[in-house]
């Protein structure tokens, strides 16, 4: 690549190129360290069916620049965020600009299983580390993981794992899945599979729908004659909004206990009070936990964004602040950084948590948390227009909700 | 058996909408010869208007009211100034325009909504459960059964018992004959054009509260809209109201059996239907 | 390359392979050949995104596949994304569990796509104008589906990943390449593919073949009357078109490491607007149209997030202002005269042209 670029450097850019070239690539926040400047490069979606997740992955990795005032120790320390539309071929077009381009010494964020792959894939490939954002099983086994890979997300086993007893013991024994046809949806279904009758559960049924479903009439029918006590809804997104929505149409919330696998507050705003109102969801965030990491957070989000932030906010948040800390440190090379990462503890923006050695794989809290009505939101929630949810139950994190090292090929 | 009925019922609303797209399509393609491929874009646009006048007025039935004449005007806009400096020229050429065109329309309600989409709440006089004897079902879906329904036999009506319907309809068999006959051609393209700019700006509207709005909700339901037209036959009006149909609840049915091949059910519908009935279902040539 | 089997044979003109030749080092399409090469260069030392400037080389032989069918068939496909994603899957599947060869893998995408393109075509080529472009449409979006469902083969949504990226070998020469830190060889690759498949192209749209297929584009009936078999003469070009388009897929692939999956029909937009825009009517049009496509999205899409407002636009102008595309606003008639010169020659050729052979 040096190379190429003394040669490229020699010759006049077209003007246009050049123009947009370095337009695009200052996004650096100013500092006066005298340091080597540390670059991130920000992967997400901020267009499709996760848009919102992608918006709030944004948010939390300037918001992370904006406290560190663009310095870690001595280095000057940027975030450039790129748009992958959560398609892999994309993601994997952004991520090599960003490491051939822009030259990148970090990469993170994704906000689907599908496109974490293809970063990381790039990550690898460079020798550069990769914290990867989302729920994913690829991460943190071969033949993704690599050295200097991080998987700062729950894994969706551990997810389920950790909340299938509490469903089975409080809300009923028959459960209904729907799931969303891709990976993330697979992996949940296999979890759940084996989870859900080690607990006492029964599955009543299980129907995978295409990524971006908007139309979710032709699927309601089917799990109103099965009839369950709890439908989990594996959806996260538009696909989850638009699927509450016309759930309520069909009255389901009044006949079984919905649980949304992956509660997030920007849905929550996305369907209002009516929708969510009863309703239960998991969530590895959420903007309320009584802890001082999430609260200073929670408040500096809210001064700059004007509303509290949700959990895939606080993913890359936590991922550029990590990388601050090992390189205020002086762990500044791939390897240096990442054998001072694994094994590590931390409490940042999502409360205590800590990275396996053996995988590089997030241990964190999972929360159950009930929708509640508008009425209840000031004095139960925590703010009348941001009080969707009250935390019912907090479970920590196991070695067991995982698979364990041993299980994964790696020792 | 009750789940079967149900089924077939959800599948005769999602179709219905269908049938309007494919309409509105098909009247463009039969008197224009062009394949309008902005068409979803329109829908979309439609939705998106309706969501807005909501929030203005305060009431659904504002954007049901105000959609139509709006898009009828921007439909007849569209077609003096992009489609008829296209009118001698390839088939394929509004076909490309069309399409450019909806990266266009796309990007404005993106850069003026934003990329993220908004729920729309189905008018609070039918948010209830409708009984039809043997199951319940949503009054609003029904709703939009019964409007759609409405509007097939009005647009019939207009084809088959006005002057106007007649001209559309020689132009369709032959419009060559009708402008030696001494019609004005042009001024009945930008009405049929518009007219079914309008049509998918209403399917929008009644959309909306099922999917809610989002910017590329026009995109999929356009490639099914075209195998709708297709599948019915080119042209044909019946046709097309009979394939949505079929094809609504054909989806239907199959996402109650196994819902990963939802998705595929019309393409492998039409590759049967062109093989085996290539002028389609209720096509005449 | 050779007259159709069976049928009359070819007007007295009709020129052999040396010929053929001597027409490429001579003509219109030595011109071609030569503007490609600037490209090549011009992406070379001007383009300093090394992964961009080979996406462009790998677009732009996608582009010249479909230009083939669109172009000079005036067959509009909306489903070749079909061919470039398996030609993508068999590169990928190969290396990952049959071969350590460039070659065999690019083979197995050529071979897989053609075959595909000859049984779809088939099936396509029976219907005309829409109902033809639907038809590639479905076929595409079938493929999609069961690229999707076929999970442990394809990956699915998440697309084939940790594709090894195989050595460059050469007649006495073996060449590690690393897309990442070092895309120079995968350039010279690329280039050097798309410059031979550029030539074979030309050659075939100046042979009798080719000829014949531009004569049904502008009348069937009339090409059909001079006594040719005119399916067979684009099921043909649908196969060679469909190998290429599997042969830029496979390229695509294995320099990623990756074959994602992204719904076909919106994929073939791109390509269609590629040709288009860089002019339906030469070869070169559909490398200046994978190239303006290209930059334009990379560029705007970091400079401004609503860059398909400006690709809509330029489109819509295009097929408005230009139907020629780009290629038609500043074609360089024997490398040089712009502008109006150009333009009447250009008009007098139109005017000139016979519909039929």
């Amino acid at each position: 690549m040096r190379g190429w670029l003394a040669r490229a450097a020699g010759a006049a850019a077209f003007a246009l190129v050049t123009a947009c070239g370095v337009a695009g690539g200052q996004s650096t926040a100013g500092g006066s360290a005298s340091g080597t400047p540390v670059k991130i490069g920000v992967v997400t979606g901020l267009t499709g069916t996760y848009a919102q997740l992608g918006e709030a992955q944004q948010n939390g990795a300037q918001l992370a620049i904006q406290e560190l005032q663009g310095k870690a120790g001595n280095h000057p320390i940027s975030v450039l965020v790129r748009d992958d539309q959560i398609k892999p071929d994309l993601a994997l077009n952004q991520a090599k600009s960003l490491v051939q381009v822009n030259k990148v010494d970090f990469l993170t964020g994704c906000v689907s299983a599908a496109t974490t792959v293809a970063i990381n894939q790039v990550a690898k490939q460079a020798g550069i580390p990769y914290l990867g954002t989302c729920q994913t099983e690829a991460l943190n086994r071969p033949p993704d993981f690599g050295p200097t890979t991080f998987h700062i997300a729950p894994l969706p086993s551990q997810d389920v794992n950790a909340i299938m007893p509490w469903i089975c013991q409080n809300l009923g024994k028959r459960v209904y899945f729907l799931q969303p046809d891709y990976a993330w949806g697979h992996e949940q279904y296999d979890a759940e599979q084996k989870a859900a009758p080690a607990d006492g559960c029964t599955i009543a049924g299980v129907t995978f729908a295409p990524l971006g479903t908007s139309d979710w009439t032709p699927y309601i029918p089917k799990l109103e004659a099965a009839n369950p006590e709890v439908l989990m809804v594996g959806m996260a997104g538009n696909d989850q909004v638009s699927f509450l929505k016309q759930a309520k149409q069909f009255n389901l919330q009044s006949r079984m206990k919905i649980f949304q696998f992956l509660e997030d507050l920007s849905f929550d705003e996305q369907m209002g009070f009516d929708v969510t109102a009863g309703t239960y969801g998991a969530t590895n965030f959420y903007w309320t936990i009584k802890d001082p990491g999430t609260q200073k957070f929670v408040k500096d989000y809210e001064k700059a964004y004007g509303k509290p932030p949700s959990g895939y906010a606080a993913y890359v948040y936590n991922a550029v602040m990590l990388i601050a800390k090992q390189v205020a440190a002086g762990h500044v090379t791939p390897s240096q950084f990442s054998k001072a990462l694994a094994g590590s503890r931390f409490d940042l923006a999502e409360g205590p948590e800590s990275i396996r050695a053996c995988d590089h794989q997030s241990f964190q809290p999972t929360y159950i948390v009930q929708g509640l009505t508008q009425d209840e939101a000031a004095s139960k929630g925590g703010s009348a227009s941001y009080g969707y949810r009250s935390i019912v139950r907090t479970i920590p994190a196991s070695e067991q909700q995982a698979p364990s090292c041993s299980e994964l090929g790696l020792s | 058996m009750h789940l079967i009925v149900n089924q077939v019922f959800t599948g005769v609303v999602s179709g219905a909408v269908l049938v309007l797209l494919a309409l509105g399509l098909n009247l463009i393609f039969g008197f224009m010869e062009i394949i309008n491929f902005s068409h979803g874009a329109f829908f979309m646009l439609g939705a998106y208007v309706g969501f807005y006048l909501l929030t203005a007025f305060g009431s659904f039935w504002w954007g049901l009211a105000l959609v139509p004449p709006l898009l009828l005007l921007l439909g007849a806009a569209v077609e003096r100034t992009l489609i008829k400096p296209l009118y001698r020229r390839s088939a394929v050429d509004p076909l490309l325009l069309t399409f450019g065109l909806t990266y266009i329309v796309t990007q404005l309600v993106e850069m003026v909504a934003g990329k993220q989409g908004e729920t729309v709440n189905a008018p609070s006089q039918l948010n209830f459960q409708l009984p039809l004897g043997f199951t319940s079902y949503p009054a609003y879906l029904t709703f939009v059964a019964v409007l759609a329904a409405l509007i097939v036999l009005g647009l019939w009506l207009l084809l088959e018992r006005t002057s106007l319907g007649l001209i559309i309809r020689a132009g369709i068999r032959d419009s060559t004959m009708i402008q030696i006959l001494g019609v004005d051609f042009d001024r009945f393209r930008v009405l049929v054009f518009a007219l079914g700019i309008a049509l998918a700006g209403v399917a929008g509207v009644l959309d909306s509260p099922v999917t809610g709005v989002y910017p590329e909700m026009g995109n999929d339901i356009l490639i099914t809209a075209f195998v709708v037209v297709v599948v019915g036959g080119m042209g044909s009006f019946w046709g097309a109201v009979l394939s949505g149909l079929v094809i609504g609840v054909l989806v239907s049915l199959t996402t109650l059996f196994a819902s990963v091949y939802a998705s595929i059910v019309p393409f492998v519908l039409m590759i049967l239907v062109m093989t085996f009935r290539p002028r389609g279902l209720l096509g005449t040539t | 390359m050779s007259a159709i089997p069976g049928r009359p044979p070819l007007p007295a003109e009709r020129p052999g392979p040396l010929q053929l030749l001597e027409l490429l080092w001579r003509g219109r399409a030595w011109n071609q050949l030569a503007l490609l090469l600037l490209v090549i260069v011009g992406l070379f030392f001007l383009v300093p995104d090394p992964s961009l400037a080979v996406e462009v080389l790998i677009y732009s032989l996608w582009a010249i596949s479909l230009n083939l069918l669109l172009g000079y068939g005036g067959l509009v496909s909306f489903g070749h994304a079909l061919y470039w994603g398996f030609g993508g899957y068999a590169a990928g599947l190969a290396l990952l569990h049959f071969t350590h060869s460039l070659w065999v893998a690019l083979g197995a995408s050529m071979v897989l796509c053609g075959l595909l393109a000859l049984s779809s075509g088939a099936v396509c080529l029976r219907r005309r104008d829409v109902y033809f472009s639907m038809l590639t449409l479905a076929f595409a979006q079938l493929g999609y589906f069961i690229a999707f469902e076929a999970r442990p083969l394809t990956g699915g949504d998440d697309g084939l990943g940790n594709i090894p990226t195989p050595p460059l070998d050469l007649p006495g020469l073996s060449l590690e390449m690393h897309p990442i830190r070092d895309p120079l060889p995968y350039f010279l690759l690329c280039a050097g593919i798309l410059v031979l498949a550029f030539a074979f192209a030309l050659l075939y749209t100046e042979s009798p073949l080719g000829r014949v297929l531009q004569a049904i584009r502008e009348s069937e009936e009339r090409a059909r009357g001079c006594g040719y078999n005119t399916r067979l003469v684009q099921l043909v070009t649908f196969t060679l078109s469909g190998l290429l388009a599997g042969l830029a897929g496979g390229l695509d692939a294995i320099f990623n490491g990756l074959e994602g999956l992204q719904p076909y029909w919106s994929l073939s937009g791109l390509v269609v607007i590629m040709v288009i825009l860089g002019g339906r009517s030469t070869l070169f049009g559909s490398v200046l149209g994978a190239l303006v496509v290209l930059l334009l999205e990379h560029y705007l899409s970091i400079a401004f997030g609503d860059w398909p407002l400006i690709v809509g636009a330029v489109f819509v102008v295009c097929v408005l202002v230009f139907p020629q595309g780009l290629w038609g606003l500043v074609r360089l008639e024997p490398l040089g005269s712009w502008g109006a010169v150009a333009w009447t020659r250009r008009l007098r050729a139109r005017t000139a042209r016979e519909p039929g052979p």
